[in-house]
């Protein structure tokens, strides 16, 4: 295809025209489906099966919104802090956990080390479709089932595991160094973390909240099974909107919307940190 | 220690600084430990054991039947179907997201005004919850309203609307096009880290050397990639086997079964089915885990190796 006597500047046009017709495609088949599903949640209800489709409106209508906001029977709102209560307290019990045993794995050495820091890899790679039936009889053991305090107790089946593994990445980016000359001056070895490491490591630690408090809130499978009428979550009772056969678009169209805002705000929050976290020691830098 | 006074008579044995050390180190992790054995050691036990006794809700005798199970799922062909379904699946799925993910992290890692903002609309499909994207897609493909065939007949691509999730012969592709959708960003965000620790130097040698673009992608790109791209692909890999609400809500394993792969059919033989057979259940989830268990030795060999790396 290419003569090594390819110049570099031709090399270079190719590559500006190549390159930019591939961010096009990939652009476009980004937005279009995101454009479409909040152009649906502003149509007029008689816009949306309209055949063929409308593409573009020039009215904005909020009769959608209003509907899921206000439905009596299908309770968006009460789904939405469901959703929140749950993702927020299987966030927070999982951090703190996660932090003082990120601490113990980069800051001391003890016997068994290794292999726990494999089990917890191993625990999050282990499928939330392995796990939701014996869940479900767990839970139906001790009465937990369709209960908020049960869905949380599984959501930090993926929580906890997620936010040791990024932490404990993490904080072997902090030296060690700092803590042993505030040792020095005369602090605790424990004083030494809470005032050195912990303060150094709070963005870390704050990105890794931000990332499983994204996946408990996008969660479907667990909340699906194992939730009920008590702790039935935004992805669960939105299907609420689907009878049988008949989808009601708009309704679905803004509740979706309205769900992914948050998701993807914290996506874009964390990002920088996501990265290193996942890849755990494949990536440096 | 050197104090002047007596030192009072130890009658308890002294416990060295390791041994402190050892004993504040299990009990930070300790709680770590006890909740990771809760909520995920207990019940991939849990779930081992109901595959090996007759487990049905409502009957409170539970016997031993030994490998009954999984003679009698894994005899019929159902088990299979699904089983080649999943292979499918996630066989034509994440080399098209490693393949996607790699040109665009390609692109994204040239310097050009706008990057930043492609970088960030780039991780929208990885961010969006389930509900959400797949819902879009079920909406776009669906035959009510034709939204993607009305697009592609105007585009010249496609002569008659398409019916991509309401026939079998289509919707296991649409399937794995939503699943891409979702997770190439996750390949791109990755294989872009990866990418940016190659250092300038090895290039410019490259090309003093003569060698152009493909000869410096394969001399250079690739072998400072590799390790990033296993690790991503083998968790990709993973996830995608296990998939469950992209596949769900698009169309509930259907028409006529052709999108329901393993997780699904574990699920539809639990909750769905008349019988609501638990033991029978958990053998579509478990048929899955010889395969990750070679997928978790290559991921862990593959990271132990880096950390020795980083080490030394």
């Amino acid at each position: 295809m290419f003569s090594l006597s390819v110049s570099v500047k031709w090399e270079r046009r190719l590559k500006i025209i190549l390159g930019g017709l591939w961010m096009l495609f990939i652009g476009l088949s980004i937005i279009f489906p995101t454009y479409w599903i909040v152009l649906t949640s502003l149509k007029k209800p008689t816009e949306i099966l309209e055949r063929p489709p409308i593409y573009f409106i020039d009215y904005l209508s909020f009769h959608s919104y209003k509907n899921v906001w206000t439905n009596p029977v299908i309770d968006f709102p009460g789904w939405l802090l469901n959703s929140f209560v749950i993702s927020i307290s299987a966030t927070i019990v999982a951090t703190l956990v996660a932090s003082v045993a990120a601490l113990a794995f980069t800051r001391l050495r003890f016997p068994g080390q290794k292999r726990l820091g494999v089990l917890v890899f191993v625990a999050y790679l282990i499928p939330a479709s392995l796990l939701f039936i014996p869940m479900y009889l767990m839970l139906a053991q001790v009465n937990l089932l369709e209960s908020k305090v049960g869905l949380i107790t599984v959501y930090i089946s993926f929580t906890l595991p997620f936010i040791v593994w990024m932490l404990r990445g993490y904080f072997q980016t902090i030296p060690k160094d700092l803590e042993e000359c505030a040792m020095i001056d005369g602090c605790s070895r424990i004083g030494a973390w809470v005032r050195v490491v912990l303060p150094l490591a709070a963005p870390g630690i704050a990105a890794a909240s931000i990332f499983a408090f994204t996946n408990a809130w996008n969660e479907y499978l667990f909340a699906w099974t194992l939730g009920g009428a008590a702790s039935r979550t935004a992805p669960v009772g939105l299907t609420r909107w689907v009878f049988l056969d008949m989808f009601f678009w708009g309704e679905l169209s803004a509740g979706a919307v309205f769900l992914a805002i948050p998701a993807v705000l914290m996506y874009l929050l964390g990002q920088r940190f996501i990265v290193s976290g996942l890849t755990g020691g494949a990536v440096k830098g | 220690m050197t104090t002047s006074t007596a030192a009072p008579i130890r009658n308890t044995p002294r416990i060295s600084r390791e041994h402190r050390n050892w004993i504040l180190a299990w009990a930070l992790v300790a709680p770590t430990l006890i909740l990771v054995f809760a909520v995920v050691a207990y019940p991939t036990g849990y779930a081992i054991w109901l595959s090996f006794h007759k487990f049905i809700i409502g009957q409170l005798d539970r016997p031993y039947v030994g490998m009954a199970n999984y003679i009698k799922v894994m005899g019929e062909p159902f088990f299979w179907e699904s089983f080649v379904r999943s292979v499918k699946y996630v066989g034509v799925a994440v080399p098209l997201k490693l393949f996607f993910g790699l040109v665009t992290a390609l692109v994204l890692n040239e310097r050009f005004r706008g990057r930043g903002w492609l970088r960030a609309l780039v991780l929208v499909p990885w961010a969006l919850p389930p509900l959400t994207s797949v819902m879009t897609w079920k909406f776009i493909f669906h035959d009510t309203t034709n939204v993607l065939s009305t697009l592609l007949i105007f585009l010249n691509i496609i002569e008659k609307p398409i019916s991509f999730i309401g026939l079998p012969q289509y919707a296991m592709n649409s399937a794995i096009l939503v699943n891409v959708w979702r997770g190439f960003p996750f390949f791109a965000i990755t294989l872009l880290a990866g990418l940016s620790p190659i250092p300038e130097e090895l290039y410019d040698a490259a090309k003093v050397d003569g060698a152009n673009v493909i000869q410096r992608f394969f001399a250079v790109t690739l072998p400072g990639l590799w390790p990033v791209a296993l690790v991503s692909t083998t968790l990709s890999t993973i996830w995608t086997l296990n998939e469950f609400p992209s596949i769900y809500l698009l169309t509930q394993g259907g028409p006529f079964k052709s999108t329901m792969t393993l997780a699904l059919s574990g699920y539809f033989t639990a909750f769905v089915h008349g019988s609501r057979h638990l033991s029978h259940a958990v053998i579509y989830s478990l048929g899955l885990v010889p395969l990750m268990i070679v997928l978790i030795a290559i991921l862990a060999r593959a990271m132990a190796r880096r950390e020795e790396q980083s080490l030394a």
